[in-house]
């Protein structure tokens, strides 16, 4: 693969599933590498979701293999924009070398971390 | 680890966004290979691709030559060359990286970086990368050599354990 993939899928809090009528949250997979190559793409999908009124948002970065800072500033963007709309960014299954780069930037003292999608989601329905 | 002699790898690419995860793929391959721990083979990967970005999206950029191409910046066509040149020196204590290029330069060595708690409290759009070659890598020197070009060296040592 070269470059970024991104998909999104809806889940409601209440049932973890991708049915409506509860708290929903939309988890956005981010695969491959976000540089100033490819920034852009995760901005503008973000950014989509904001507008559509979707403020509470997690990421799976399970498979992202490289981040840079602008990367790392599309997340913090992110999740000044969704708390100003009352909602919030979380992020998941963080591989460890990329879980270090963020403890080191200070970014995991801003943004929640999960260690995996379940304790993410649950943690919304608070 | 056994002694190395100094090996050098001299790698010249075009001065697109395109090709950072290219340059990032061979630094890895080098600092793996060298021993470095995971975790310090992610900041001198971090390190070098900001390093790269600065210069394809500040010292080669004019805002003349600015054009949005498939969503990323990239220079307007034309016959200058404006390539990522990046030498590599490593031995069995360090691996020194020369970045040179004949862009309009940034001053690196009298960049002041900010206090990282208090830059992130204000969430900003960019910006970090500056900070992360200084603080991810061990020495840092910046010089402007007229006829050569903006020198950029970065150096980390192999620490043993």
């Amino acid at each position: 693969m070269i470059g970024c993939e991104i998909t999104t899928r809806s889940y409601d809090v209440a049932t973890s599933t991708a049915s409506g009528g509860g708290k929903l949250v939309q988890v956005v997979d981010v695969n491959g590498f976000v540089d100033a190559h490819t920034y852009s793409q995760l901005a503008e999908v973000l950014n989509n979701l904001i507008a559509e009124g979707n403020y509470n948002l997690i990421l799976d970065l399970k498979d992202l293999e490289y981040i840079s800072s602008a990367g790392f500033t599309v997340l913090l963007a992110t999740a000044r924009k969704v708390r100003e709309k009352g909602g919030d960014l979380r992020l998941v299954n963080l591989p460890l070398r990329i879980r270090k780069i963020a403890d080191v930037l200070g970014c995991s003292s801003i943004i929640k971390i999960f260690e995996d999608q379940k304790e993410a989601l649950t943690s919304f329905k608070v | 680890m056994a002694e190395r002699n100094e090996e050098k790898v001299h790698l010249k690419v075009p001065g697109e966004t395109l090709y950072l995860n290219l340059v990032r793929k061979v630094i890895v391959d080098l600092a793996e290979k060298m021993g470095f721990p995971e975790e310090e083979v992610a900041k001198i990967e971090m390190a070098v691709d900001e390093a790269c970005t600065n210069v394809i999206e500040h010292s080669y950029i004019e805002a003349k030559d600015i054009e949005l191409k498939g969503g990323y910046f990239s220079r307007r066509e034309d016959d200058v060359e404006r390539p990522i040149d990046l030498r590599v020196k490593v031995d069995s204590h360090k691996i020194e990286l020369t970045m040179t290029d004949r862009g309009k330069g940034f001053d690196m060595k009298n960049y002041e970086v900010p206090k990282l708690d208090e830059y992130l409290a204000s969430m900003p759009i960019g910006g970090l990368g500056v900070y992360v070659i200084k603080e991810f890598m061990d020495e840092v020197d910046y010089t402007h050599k007229p006829g050569v070009g903006n020198i950029l060296v970065m150096t980390k040592y192999l620490k043993k354990k």
